[in-house]
Formats: structure tokens, C-alpha cells, sequence
């Protein structure tokens, strides 16, 4: 059954059924929304650089660059300071950051907010930053911490974790650890535009976080 | 004035490409999020697709080397066959059809892109190395694999229907 395979790939792919219905208006609009995403994140960020980290890299240092415990404010910004838009939503270095909580807001005193416990065990100290905190302390997670930006090759505390969610996320490359110490998931990225992005989500379950992590990089990295 | 051109060309291809979409990656979910991808791409470039004068074979260019591109081979392999239905398993075409789907569906990307490219658009080594952005060498290989890789798939598949059917015949 196998001798004529070649012809029966051939007819596989041009008579088999592989139609697929999509429909046009909603195909359009989504490609337009990503394409606009794209060119605001290009213009209101920084440039655009080929990005030089790989995956390997990123796991390669990671636990060799472990930032300080205690919180460094940001050395530089490009836009001035983040913007709340809407309820689940913060502007931050040009870029809309989405897909947070409900009942989180901007913290008033960031730096405040960082030094609370459990301490971060890996932040960069430049870049754009957002330092988001739950209004209840029912919320099941408690602190996300956003920087665009940084220039640093930062390595990610934990262990990486392999069952994370996310979609095609435009080409970004993209990590995921664990930290047990700090009660808080690690996520960084780079997207084909150059743009580097660091979250860090603090609460005491960790599907909690991930699921964090997941709705605000899925919302906010794609096309950005 | 170059979107509307692009809504005409995308009206027009749409069917086409998705389709393509589909059998380089075998699974709509994928297939779908992969033509999104392409064409985000592509209303970037499109004033320099426009002046190329193929455009649709430029677009299914742009979407098989996103396909194949290290970040996206990284992803998770999604279902792959979905559209065989159970009641259809009876006649024997659908059940090759069915099991060189599955075959398939253990492919790496790039060597069913390979397969895809040689079998569907009837390129040749130099156009799929082309398009794929690998040397001619690397593409004979690949589909030297890929064809090798679902041969045993199929023989694997065959041998239990094979037995069923002498029980069938065994049975008084």
C-alpha cells in the first residue's frame, strides 16, 4: 500500500479535504488590528533591533545573574511614567499592556510595592516599568511587575516551565520559570521588532500566576 | 488605495490560501492562526508583493517559511486530524485517507513543508530550496526522510487492519 505513496501524497494534498472556511470581514479586521499594534509599538517604542538572545541563552543564565532582592528603580524611560487606561489595562512605554486582573490597579508608590515581601529575585533596573497590585488582599495573586525595554541580558530565577498556553505571539521568543522562593512566575520576552519584555506575577498559587502571566503576555505581546 | 488593493487580493485568495494554510500545517486551529500570521506579514510588504507580480505565490512563500521558522517548530504540536468522520472508517479509501493524515501528522514542520511544496505545487528541489531558504541538498534529504518516516507509519498501520481482515476470513 505504500509503493505508490508519492501519488497518493500528491492527491492527498490536491483533492483532499482541506477546506478550510474562514470568513473574510473577521480574518480582515484581526490582521488590521495586528498590523496597527505592530506600527504603534514600532513608532512609540524603542527601535527596532535583531534580537541576539536565544532560548538557549536565556536558560544557559539562568540562577547566573540573579538580580538583588532588594527593589532598583528604573534607570531610564523612554515615555515617562505608566498610564492606567481602563480596568484591565495600563499604557506603558507606548505599548498597551492588557489582560490583567480585575480589581488591580497602578501602584502609587512602585518602588513601595517592589520592597513588600516576597521580594523579586530578578528585575531589570532599566526600562519602562509598571508595578500593578491587587486593591483586595482576596485577590489570588497579589503584585505584577511589567518592564519594557530593558537592555539587560537578565537570566530568569526557578525552573522553566513547559505547559505555559500562548498562542503564535507574533514570532516573540519567549521563556517561563517557576520560582518557588519568591512566590512568583518569570516570564520574558523578545519580539521580532527588538522590543524586550520582562513580567513577573507574585501571588501563592502558582496556576494562579501562570494564568496571569498567560491572559497579560497573550493581550499585550503579540504585535507589539 | 494599497489596502483596498489588499482586500481585493485577499477577498479573491482567501479560499486558496487558507487551504494552503491547512495542509502545510494539518490542523485548522493551526492553520488559521498560521494564516493570520502570514498575512499580518504580508500587508507590511504588500506595495513590494504588488510590484512581484505573483503575489499569492509570494504570500504562500511568506507562510510556509512561518511555518517553518524556529519559534513556531517550538510550539506545541496541536490535534491534526479532524474532519475524518467515524462513520466514513468503513470504506477503505477514507481509512488510507485517515491513516496517511495520521502519518502525516507526525512530521516535523519542515519536512512536511518539504513534501508539500514537491507534491502540491510540483516544485522542484532548487524552488522548494528556494522558498524554503534551505540548500537543494538539505531539501533532497528532508523529503528522503519525511517519505522514509511515513512509509514505516503506514506499514505499522497496515499490519493490525491486516490481520483483522485474515481473522474476518478465518472466522466460520
Amino acid at each position: 500500500m505504500t509503493d505508490h505513496l508519492e501519488q497518493r501524497l500528491t492527491t492527498e494534498f490536491r483533492e483532499g479535504a482541506y477546506d478550510l472556511p474562514v470568513d473574510y470581514a473577521d480574518l480582515s479586521a484581526a490582521v488590521r488590528h495586528r498590523r496597527a499594534r505592530r506600527s504603534r509599538a514600532v513608532v512609540g517604542g524603542s527601535a527596532a533591533a535583531v534580537v541576539a538572545v536565544t532560548l538557549g541563552g536565556i536558560v544557559a543564565v539562568n540562577g547566573l545573574s540573579r538580580a538583588p532582592a532588594n527593589p532598583v528603580p528604573a534607570q531610564t524611560s523612554a515615555t515617562g511614567g505608566p498610564r492606567q487606561l481602563s480596568a484591565d489595562t495600563v499604557q506603558l512605554a507606548g505599548v498597551v499592556v492588557g489582560g490583567l486582573p480585575v480589581g488591580f490597579r497602578l501602584a502609587p508608590e512602585p518602588d513601595q510595592a517592589l520592597a513588600e515581601p516576597p521580594k523579586l529575585t530578578a528585575l531589570p533596573t532599566d526600562g519602562d516599568r509598571a508595578v500593578v497590585v491587587a486593591e483586595s488582599t482576596a485577590a489570588t495573586t497579589s503584585r505584577i511587575v511589567v518592564v519594557i525595554g530593558s537592555a539587560q541580558t537578565l537570566g530568569l530565577p526557578g525552573a522553566v516551565t513547559q505547559e505555559v498556553k500562548l498562542p503564535a505571539m507574533d514570532g516573540a521568543k519567549w521563556l517561563v520559570t517557576e520560582d518557588a522562593a519568591s512566590d512568583t512566575t518569570y516570564f520574558k520576552a523578545a519580539t521580532p521588532t527588538g522590543r524586550k519584555w520582562f513580567i513577573a506575577v507574585t501571588g501563592p498559587k502558582a496556576a494562579d500566576r501562570l494564568a496571569v502571566v498567560e491572559s497579560v503576555a497573550t493581550k499585550s505581546v503579540p504585535g507589539s | 488605495m494599497a489596502e483596498t488593493a489588499f482586500d481585493e487580493f485577499l477577498k479573491e485568495s482567501l479560499p486558496g490560501l487558507a487551504r494552503y494554510a491547512y495542509v502545510l500545517t494539518g490542523s485548522r486551529h493551526a492553520a488559521e492562526d498560521l494564516l493570520q500570521d502570514t498575512l499580518v506579514k504580508t500587508v507590511g510588504a504588500w506595495p513590494r508583493i504588488r510590484q512581484d507580480g505573483n503575489p499569492v505565490g509570494y504570500v504562500k512563500t511568506i507562510m510556509a517559511r512561518t511555518q517553518v521558522s524556529w519559534w513556531r517548530r517550538r510550539r506545541p504540536v496541536t490535534a491534526t486530524l479532524d474532519d475524518v468522520r467515524s462513520d466514513d472508517r468503513w470504506m477503505r479509501g477514507v481509512e488510507d485517507r485517515d491513516e496517511l493524515r495520521r502519518a502525516l501528522a507526525t512530521l516535523p514542520p519542515l519536512q512536511r513543508a518539504v513534501l508539500v511544496l514537491t507534491f502540491l505545487d510540483g516544485a522542484d528541489d532548487g524552488e522548494v530550496a528556494l522558498r524554503l531558504q534551505r540548500r537543494p541538498a538539505t531539501v533532497r534529504s528532508l523529503r528522503h526522510r519525511g517519505l522514509q518516516s511515513l512509509r514505516a507509519h503506514l506499514r505499522t498501520a497496515e499490519n493490525p487492519r491486516l490481520n483483522a481482515l485474515t481473522d474476518l476470513q478465518e472466522t466460520p
